[in-house]
């Protein structure tokens, strides 16, 4: 698949086109000032590529909803639960290098063993356009953990900036066909046109404000090296509100309840943390991990530990740097990572 | 697969004053399992829990059996229920217990209180084919004997001539003339010769924790020690994220566990 050319000034006319065929998911800054990933209801509503970094949110809320019906129930002998599919198509578009390392992270556990159908339809129907950084943000260190700020692969349409146009990477038939439905929007890709793609990149992880080590913290943990003491001390620091969880483009923890109406209802899911006190509460009232350390020990293990980097196909952290921006207690990975190292160097 | 199927309640049996065994049959001919693996119980409207099915293989035609305490809002809900109402059922889940794997050896059953029911479909399982397993040994033991489960069916243990079955109570009443202790109390009444013997136990966490230090003390090797774990979970399918220890899923990679797993896991 041939890379492409798109002038700064056809992005209008294809997210027109677009909107048309699909709910076409786009950057807006809020009132407020924050960065949002919303539906578009204008072509010209999306924010410039030079205008954000990152959203506040990940993306993740739209393939894992926070809230996501199951199936609808009647209690009534002999009918069966009916299932409620998210079918619409969508196409996500300027999302960042982070965002799609996230979802393909989702991929990788939601489609695995047993097959979660609804992840399956949301993500079959979506199409993924990203734009590669050029500038990080202040918390950012995607760099250090193959998150970005440029992907090889696992997007759909890989667009970055090159003076007033996109260097335009193909990376799926999805990708392709949209590509192709729309070929009048684009140009030819020369090598010099590469070339300008791989100096725009150049020199973009010398950027980064903040730089890591992941992989030490990943032996120590995977070790059990990592004290029980140093847990429950690093603990005192979290408010345990899950905060860092919902906005980690990781995460998927959920919990499962039934909303009655009537003689019917419907079973759905909610997202869920290991960080609440409850998560592993049992009938009995054991709690097996109970303690503020056991449960932030949880977090550590599942973001970093070598074992769920061989089940997940690489560890929990693709360096959004969002739980670093939320957590008022400095407890987020971005902490854990580094006071594993400055623990290692007491010894 | 988070759709449960339907089941209709075919039989209820008063096993204590709060524990409940329910005998279900699928509308659309049920499912394949092994001893050892549970299922989603459904109640629409009210929620999910995981229950261990108590019947073996075939025991019960186009369904199951599961023995069910009454101690949360699904299991409460549940004994509300008469013969002929409707539940839903998914699974089953989890990996269940070695069976070919513990062919040719002696196997010792030491389960307490309501740890019984997923140790009575391995039974009825190997009963089923008795010349395959060398001594069968089952200890039981219960808070009372009003706290005992399927009286009827430890009866017909205690007659057979293949099977060495014992019981005991921690604290005993009139009707009861039997040993009185808990279950480890009557491990010096048995000769077992470990590395021949394979040994099974589900409980009370407390009491599972006695048993493994006997059983240690006994001979048996950690991977001889063979229990199933109890957490809280939601979806059975590894992905709610809750039953989780270290990198292994209950639901997934368990329930069942040797010892010498749980200990890797940190679960001693």
């Amino acid at each position: 698949m041939e890379p492409r050319l798109l002038a700064e000034g056809k992005i209008v006319p294809l997210l027109e086109r677009l909107m048309s065929e699909a709910e076409v998911i786009g950057p807006k800054r809020t009132e407020a000032g924050d960065v949002v990933f919303e539906p578009l209801e204008r072509p010209e509503e999306p924010l410039g590529w030079h205008e954000y970094v990152q959203s506040l949110l990940p993306l993740k809320d739209y393939f894992f909803p926070q809230v996501e019906p199951l199936f609808n129930f009647r209690k009534q002998k002999g009918v069966l639960p009916e299932p409620v599919y998210f079918e619409e198509k969508r196409v996500f578009f300027g999302i960042r290098s982070c965002d799609v390392s996230g979802i393909l992270f989702q991929d990788r556990f939601f489609l695995r063993d047993y097959e979660d159908i609804y992840y399956r339809k949301r993500r079959d129907n979506s199409v993924l356009v990203s734009i590669s950084c050029l500038e990080p943000g202040p918390n950012c260190f995607c760099v250090c953990c193959d998150g970005g700020p440029s992907l090889k692969q696992g997007y759909d349409i890989q667009l970055t900036p090159i003076d007033n146009e996109f260097f335009v990477e193909i990376g799926s038939p999805k990708g392709q066909a949209l590509i192709e439905a729309h070929a009048d929007l684009f140009a030819e890709a020369t090598v010099g046109d590469a070339e300008r793609k791989n100096a725009a990149l150049a020199g973009m992880d010398q950027k980064f404000q903040r730089s890591t080590f992941v992989a030490y913290a990943m032996r120590k943990i995977t070790r059990g090296e990592v004290p029980e003491e140093w847990w429950e001390e690093l603990s005192q620091r979290c408010f345990g509100i899950a905060g860092c969880r919902y906005v980690c483009p990781t995460c998927t923890c959920f919990h499962v309840v039934d909303k009655v109406d009537g003689d019917g209802g419907t079973r759905q899911r909610h997202w869920d943390s290991c960080s609440l006190i409850g998560f592993t509460r049992m009938v009995s009232g054991e709690t097996p991990r109970e303690t503020p350390g056991s449960l932030l020990r949880r977090w550590g293990e599942h973001k970093l530990s070598f074992f769920y980097a061989l089940r997940d196909g690489r560890h929990g952290c693709v360096g959004c740097g969002r739980c670093l921006t939320t957590c008022l207690g400095r407890g987020d990975t971005w902490n854990i990572v580094g006071r594993i190292r400055e623990l290692s160097q007491q010894e | 697969m988070y759709l449960p199927q339907l089941a209709e309640i075919t039989s209820i049996e008063d096993e204590t004053s709060d524990v409940k065994s329910f005998g279900l049959r699928f509308s659309d001919g049920g499912f394949q399992y092994k001893p050892g693996q549970f299922v989603e119980v459904s109640l629409f409207g009210i929620g999910e829990c995981p229950i261990c099915i108590c019947s073996s293989p075939g025991q019960v035609k186009d369904g199951i059996q599961i023995t069910v305490r009454r101690v949360g809002s699904v299991t409460h809900a549940l004994h509300g229920l008469s013969v002929g109402d409707e539940i839903g059922i998914r699974g089953p889940f989890g990996n269940g217990f070695p069976f070919n794997e513990v062919k040719g050896r002696d196997i010792l059953f030491v389960g307490g209180g309501i740890g019984l029911p997923p140790l009575r479909s391995l039974i009825n399982a190997m009963l089923g084919r008795r010349q395959d397993f060398g001594r069968v040994i089952i200890l039981y033991g219960a808070r009372t004997p009003g706290d005992m489960v399927y009286k009827d069916e430890l009866k017909t243990w205690a007659a057979r001539q293949d099977v060495e079955f014992m019981m005991t109570v921690d604290v005993g009443d009139k009707t009861w003339d039997g040993n009185v202790g808990v279950v480890t109390t009557l491990f010096p009444k048995i000769t077992v010769e470990p590395p021949k013997a394979v040994a099974f136990t589900c409980g009370p966490p407390i009491m599972i924790r006695f048993v493994i230090i006997d059983l240690l003390k006994m001979g048996f090797a950690p991977g001889d020690i063979i229990s199933t774990l109890e957490r809280y979970m939601k979806c059975g399918i590894g992905k709610c994220g809750h039953c989780a220890i270290g990198y292994k899923y209950v639901c997934l990679d368990g329930p069942v566990f040797s010892y010498e797993q749980l200990k890797e896991m940190g679960e001693e």
